[in-house]
């Protein structure tokens, strides 16, 4: 300092107080103090005031975080210990990997199993009713394709006479219905004849693509009388 | 670094012993040994607690940044390159983290009220100065006088009040603080200059009508 003023020493207070100024300015102050009243007042304040900064009381550490602070301690050893060479962090992107698959797959795994086992349950226990026994006995190809055709013809006489006679045949081989060619003109009697001669009959059904269906067909029927 | 301390047997100054100390420990540290690492602990959580506290003014808040100080001090270790002191260094990452943490306290609490705002809180976690020689008398003197200076630095500027605590307080040369703060020595020493005269108005109008501020603990020397 060039000259000891009062701003100048004020300025230089705390140093001097904390007795960090040089030997010169050191005396040069002690002097300045012992002619200013104000200035050594000052001091008084500023050592007061040092000495209550310096002996504030120190705040006890909470021992929740000294156990906390060795917890984060431990965690970051063990972080370093494991990034320590190529061979260590290879098992460790192992570990760490194995431990996140089984993470990922475990919300799956037990759903997932779950529905697997019960599925095969219901399956099992509902299968056999799905089942449906094929009836091969009466099976027809389905390329088949035939008319209605005679099986067994009635024993009765259709009265010795020639007849065109159109049937209709349902799918059990039973004749619905007769008639003559409209050109035909027959008695009752000659009808009654026609009609059990039909009636009594049995008829194979038509077959369209392997099904049995209703169908007509014109039958001639001729009388044929046989000596011997 | 290292050549310095290769001759073991040569006397070594007290600061190159402080120096050869803090190697030591940012080794073991480096090599992950247990005992590195609670040295570390036990040397620096009551400085950083003490620090953020006084910067902060609540202690759950400080007790937050000692554990983001030490997990910054235990991942950083590796890149420190040892061009400042090692409790320059923690103090430099304690001062940040308070700094980032009061910016985000001002961020998300502002307009929120304490339940509690007594200095009682604190109480239960500071240790009194106590002396044999104490009366009653004395010690509620010295604690009213604590208290006043502790509601005198919270009243501070929070920039000035950092560089008063690390002076002050924490007994950090200027370069020291300089280095903690990372600006030059002549703004430290303005920082601190500006927040002593602070200090010294509010503690002046709080103590309207006395000749002199008396604040010296009377038993304590």
């Amino acid at each position: 300092m060039e000259d000891y003023t009062c701003k100048s020493v004020r300025g230089s207070m705390w140093d001097y107080v904390a007795g960090l100024l040089d030997e010169v300015d050191g005396h040069g102050v002690r002097y300045h103090l012992q002619d200013c009243r104000e200035c050594d007042l000052r001091r008084v304040e500023v050592r007061s005031l040092r000495t209550g900064l310096r002996h504030l009381p120190e705040a006890q550490v909470p021992s929740m975080l000294g156990t906390r602070l060795r917890v984060i301690a431990s965690r970051e050893r063990s972080r370093q210990v494991r990034r320590r060479d190529f061979q260590t962090r290879f098992h460790e992107f192992r570990r760490r990997l194995r431990v996140s698959f089984d993470n990922l797959l475990k919300p799956f795994a037990v759903p997932a199993a779950g529905g697997v086992l019960a599925s095969f349950l219901c399956f099992g226990v509902i299968l056999g009713n799905f089942y449906v026994v094929p009836d091969w006995q009466n099976d027809l190809p389905i390329g088949v394709s035939t008319d209605v055709s005679i099986d067994e013809l009635s024993p009765f006489d259709c009265g010795r006479k020639d007849v065109l006679v159109k049937l209709s045949v349902d799918s059990d081989g039973h004749v619905t219905d007769y008639e003559l060619q409209p050109d035909k003109h027959a008695s009752p009697e000659e009808m009654q004849e026609i009609g059990n001669l039909v009636l009594y009959s049995t008829f194979n059904p038509a077959v369209r693509s392997g099904r049995r269906v209703s169908s007509k067909r014109l039958f001639f029927m001729s009388h044929i009388s046989v000596r011997g | 670094m290292t050549g310095a301390y290769l001759n073991l047997n040569s006397s070594l100054t007290p600061e190159q012993e402080a120096e050869l100390e803090d190697f030591r420990l940012i080794e073991g540290l480096r090599a992950a040994e247990e005992t590195a690492y609670e040295t570390l602990i036990r040397r620096f959580q009551g400085p950083v607690y003490n620090l953020a506290w006084r910067l902060l003014d609540d202690p759950s808040d400080a007790s937050d940044v000692v554990q983001e100080v030490f997990l910054k001090i235990f991942r950083n270790v590796g890149s420190f390159r040892g061009d400042s002191s090692l409790r320059t260094w923690v103090y430099r990452i304690a001062v940040n983290e308070s700094h980032n943490r009061r910016r985000w306290l001002f961020r998300h609490r502002r307009g929120e009220t304490a339940i509690d705002e007594t200095y009682e809180d604190s109480e239960m976690h500071e240790r009194p100065l106590v002396h044999e020689g104490e009366t009653p008398f004395d010690f509620t003197m010295n604690r009213e006088a604590q208290v006043l200076l502790e509601e005198g630095l919270e009243a501070i500027n929070p920039v000035f009040r950092t560089a008063l605590v690390l002076r002050e307080i924490e007994d950090l040369s200027y370069e020291e603080i300089a280095a903690v703060l990372e600006v030059s020595i002549g703004t430290v020493k303005s920082r601190i200059l500006r927040g002593r005269e602070a200090l010294r108005r509010y503690l002046a109008s709080r103590l309207e009508g006395a000749s002199t501020m008396q604040l010296v603990p009377r038993t304590v020397k």
